[in-house]
């Protein structure tokens, strides 16, 4: 698998229910996950309790200081998962946080970085979004 | 007239010396350390959103806390000055740490990397 945007989530953003922005916009949720206890699928899954609860080690952390780039760039601070313990973990995933795991679409799967799968040893795991042109994510 | 005794209470001297024997070994009750409410806070304002878990009270089932990137909370004094020296948040530390000891703290952490991002839909 290689990142990738889930496409009813895509479905979102086209259709103005995902507002990225850095105030007044939606809330944004990261988790860091299991990839053996969920086989990803980018077409069909389109809310968070598709991932079973098992997957979801670490998390969810609430992400902050949200910004929009040019070009459809979103952006946001670092996250950090602090005294982290449990099976490896192999990805992170990110969802628009309604009310529940009924209702809060996934967006954003990342399974291809440095440091990925990490061996969680009860220290901290801190993810450093790309500084580069395309940050998080370029929609 | 003599007084009638019987329903005076009778002095502790008169206690016998077995029962005596038995109130000096009473089990003693212990009570569970309870975290300190009262602990000094410090406010710090948040670079990097955080997850993590804490134990209110010892016995007790965990408790998460999610501290949003941009936002200023009070914390205690002590995950305060570790938030600041790991460069979590920003704020002013109780006392002034060594490079050896900020290296230790920092020792702990584990970075999924900068090219995390730059996923380009298409």
């Amino acid at each position: 698998m290689a990142n990738g945007f889930y496409q009813l989530g895509m479905q979102q953003w086209a259709e103005g229910s995902i507002n990225w922005k850095a105030a007044g916009g939606d809330t944004f949720r990261c988790i860091l996950g299991d990839a053996a206890d969920y086989s990803v699928d980018l077409v069909t899954h389109d809310f968070l309790a598709d991932v079973a609860a098992g997957a979801r080690e670490e998390g969810p952390v609430t992400l902050g200081s949200y910004a929009t780039l040019t070009d459809g760039v979103i952006d946001a601070a670092d996250i950090t998962f602090t005294t982290a313990a449990g099976d490896p973990c192999e990805f992170l995933l990110i969802y628009k946080f309604v009310t529940g795991d009924a209702d809060s679409n996934l967006l954003i799967y990342i399974d291809t970085a440095t440091g990925l799968p990490v061996t969680l040893n009860g220290g901290d795991v801190t993810v450093q979004w790309d500084s580069g042109s395309n940050r998080i994510a370029k929609i | 007239m003599a007084k009638k005794r019987s329903g005076l209470r009778e002095p502790s001297y008169f206690i016998r010396k077995e029962e005596k024997a038995r109130q000096a070994i009473e089990p003693v009750v212990f009570t569970p350390v309870v975290r300190d409410p009262l602990k000094p806070q410090t406010k710090i304002k948040m670079l990097t959103s955080v997850h993590g878990r804490f134990q209110p009270v010892r016995g007790q089932p965990q408790q998460r806390y999610d501290l949003v990137a941009g936002k200023s909370y009070w914390v205690d004094q002590e995950k305060a000055d570790e938030f600041i020296v790991k460069g979590y948040a920003e704020g002013i530390l109780s006392r002034a740490y060594s490079d050896d000891e900020v290296a230790a703290i920092r020792a702990t952490i584990q970075v999924i990397g900068a090219s995390v991002g730059g996923i380009t839909h298409g």
